[in-house]
């Protein structure tokens, strides 16, 4: 899963780099650079649009990707932490020679950190063809590769907190996965009706890629706000799993 | 069966038991009873720190009005039961009786619906205080399949607290034990049923706890396997307190000092194993054939049934054509199992009737055929879930 994934990103990172030389070729540079500064200020407002202009688009283009596939890989990854050992019992072993609440924050810690693995593995690759291939300078690379590698962590510890409380129900790992999925899609329509309506715009705050903005933000303010927010879900999700698994029978 | 040539090792039946009474219509509180296992407290366990919250030292395990409820079923049903430090005891009962399930509380795995649970002192649940210290075979938890023996056995180690120098050897010792020091790179998935039971009870093992709560342990083990696996029993008896589940009941006959018998969730009978044989007003004389005077003479033709029927100590007698034994029953206020052994055997001797045994009570399986199961085999109650 995690190699199809990767290969998925590269794919998309080549007809990506493919698109910019084929652009590079018939357009100026700076007609380039023009209509990317239009296309994010469109997206993210004004200042903020001028503040990621600076940003080599590719490496943009790989944390919206990462960032939009974060609950894919999240559930795909997650689902049968702890089903999978529930369903034959195999969580037995481990229950009685550590805390449940220790063995549910290993299961939790454990996923974040595979996810944030395969996430930077995929951006390494993303930066090392950028710099070899697309022109782009190796400080802006690393620099602003790592900066927005940064901004997926908060965001998948959210959807990997939800992942392991949802997965911690079941017995039945494929029951599990389905749930994660539906749940996933909810918080999905939730997100978007918080971004298009006015009113319930709180509903957004559900969905933990709506503070994938937030993090890109100039100001630190609401970097640190967008980061803490995704981190106080995944503590709520990972506390209130843990305290229901160790009730639980296993 | 009881040991037939060995009746007078056997104690004489403790008073504790009424005679005659059954014990399955007697209220839980009274069926309760202390199991009487012979065996000293461990002195050996010492090495580790005798953390005893309360409570005399030598009850190791200690359930109190225990039940335990799925849904509308109940699988344990008000149990009361005290278990020795030091003892073997087994927990005998048919399929579905609540053997696992009284397991998996004292295990920490489920929670009981209602009661409670002591493990030397601890609620079950408490892990750190019994990490290391109670070690638990369970009857269908699965190997992680892609973990290696090795690393499966050193990880639990490692989550025992064991230093890192130190799991690898541990792991490996406590495989060596169990006959398995090949399967050390052998995946866990790779393993055969009897290989992964054997692997399962190495890591019981592990750390020499003080507790070894057992899951049928031999079920599925070949012939060998099983001997060595009761041979390791043996060994471990008296140096920590061993609870066993077995279907074998010859095993448990030999291996136990104590048991209880659970039937449908409930205790229906629980005491040293002495008590649990012996308890009835039974002597059992095991005949051989004879070649008498007017020829050969089969065992039941060679007994003078109404003359061991006449003898003023025995209240009535039956000839067992199965096991060809004369059941002889007495009235335990009239004279004593010895008594009734002495004058049953002077008897017979002067018939010339050839004795090849003759044993107290009923062996444990014959005790656990009459207890359980006479409204079926333990099934039946799922559909009477009241
Ligand atoms: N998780 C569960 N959900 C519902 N019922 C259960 C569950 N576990 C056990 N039971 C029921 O509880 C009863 C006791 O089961 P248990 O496994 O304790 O029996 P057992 O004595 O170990 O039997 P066996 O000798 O077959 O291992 C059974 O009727 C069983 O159907
Ligand atoms: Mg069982």
């Amino acid at each position: 899963m995690a190699v199809l994934t990767l290969l998925g990103g590269v794919g998309v990172a080549l007809v990506r780099l493919k698109v910019e030389q084929l652009n590079a070729g018939r357009f100026s540079p700076d007609d380039v650079q023009q209509l990317q500064s239009a296309l994010l200020v469109k997206q993210y407002g004004d200042e903020q649009g001028h503040y990621l202009a600076s940003v080599p688009p590719i490496l943009l283009g790989m944390l919206v990707l990462t960032v939009w596939l974060s609950p894919l890989l999240v559930s795909v990854l997650g689902f049968d932490a702890v089903a999978g050992e529930m369903q034959h019992r195999t969580v037995r072993y481990f229950t009685m020679r550590t805390r449940r609440v220790s063995y549910y924050a290993g299961k939790f810690f454990g996923l974040w950190l595979v996810v944030s693995c395969i996430t930077l593995a995929l951006h390494l690759f993303v930066w090392t063809l950028a710099v070899l291939r697309g022109g782009v300078s190796s400080s802006a690379a690393f620099g602003w590769g790592f900066h927005l590698w940064l901004v997926t962590l908060p965001i998948s510890a959210a959807w990997c907190g939800f992942a392991t409380i949802i997965g911690s129900q079941f017995k039945s790992p494929i029951l599990s996965l389905m749930v994660t999925f539906a749940v996933f899609f909810v918080l999905f329509v939730l997100g978007l009706v918080g971004m298009v309506s006015e009113s319930a715009y709180w509903l957004g705050y559900v969905y933990p890629n709506t503070f994938e903005d937030w993090m890109l933000s100039p100001h630190a303010d609401k970097v640190a706000k967008g980061a803490a927010i995704c981190i106080a879900w995944a503590a709520a999700a990972t506390g209130a799993g843990a305290v229901l698994f160790a009730r639980k029978d296993v | 069966m009881a040991d037939e040539a060995s009746a007078e090792k056997i104690d004489p039946p403790p008073s504790s038991e009424k005679p005659g009474e059954s014990k399955k219509e007697a209220p839980a509180s009274e069926r309760s009873s202390e199991a009487t296992a012979e065996s000293k407290a461990p002195e050996s366990s010492g090495d580790k720190p005798k953390k005893k919250k309360k409570k005399s030292a030598e009850v190791a395990v200690r359930l109190r009005k225990v039940s335990k409820r799925f849904g509308a079923k109940i699988a344990v049903d008000d149990i009361t039961l005290q278990i020795r430090a030091g003892s073997v005891f087994g927990l005998i009962g048919p399929n579905g009786a609540g053997k696992t399930t009284t397991f998996s509380m004292l295990s920490g795995f489920l929670r009981p619906t209602s009661g409670s649970l002591e493990v030397l002192g601890y609620d079950p649940q408490q892990t750190d205080m019994l990490r290391s210290r109670v070690g638990v075979l369970p009857q269908d938890a699965i190997l992680p399949s892609i973990e290696k023996v090795g690393e499966f056995l050193t990880t639990l180690a490692r989550l025992q607290m064991v230093p890192a120098s130190e799991a690898e050897g541990l792991a490996r010792s406590v495989l060596e034990e169990v006959d398995g020091r090949d399967w050390w790179r052998v995946k866990c998935g790779a393993l055969s049923h009897g290989m992964a039971k054997r692997v399962q009870l190495a890591q019981a093992l592990l750390g020499n706890p003080d507790v070894v709560l057992l899951d049928e342990p031999t079920a599925g083990l070949d012939p060998r396997s099983a001997y060595e696996v009761r041979q390791l029993i043996k060994k471990r008896k008296g140096r920590c307190t061993l609870i066993v589940s077995s279907h074998n009941l010859q095993e448990l006959e030999e291996i136990c000092d104590a048991a209880a018998i659970l039937d449908r969730g409930r205790l229906i009978a629980s005491g040293s194993m002495n008590e649990l044989t012996a308890s009835t007003q039974e002597v059992h004389v095991k005949i051989a054939p004879a070649p008498g005077k007017d020829g050969y003479r089969s065992a039941e033709q060679s007994v003078p049934m109404g003359k061991v029927r006449e003898l003023p100590v025995v209240s009535h007698a039956d000839w067992d054509d199965e096991r060809s034994e004369l059941v002889v029953h007495f009235d335990r206020q009239k004279s004593d199992a010895e008594g009734v052994i002495a004058h049953v055997l002077w008897l017979l001797l002067n018939e010339k009737v050839r004795v090849s045994g003759v044993s107290k009570g009923k062996g444990l399986e014959a005790r656990v055929m009459d207890l359980t199961g006479d409204e079926g085999d333990g099934y039946e109650e799922e559909d009477e879930d009241d």
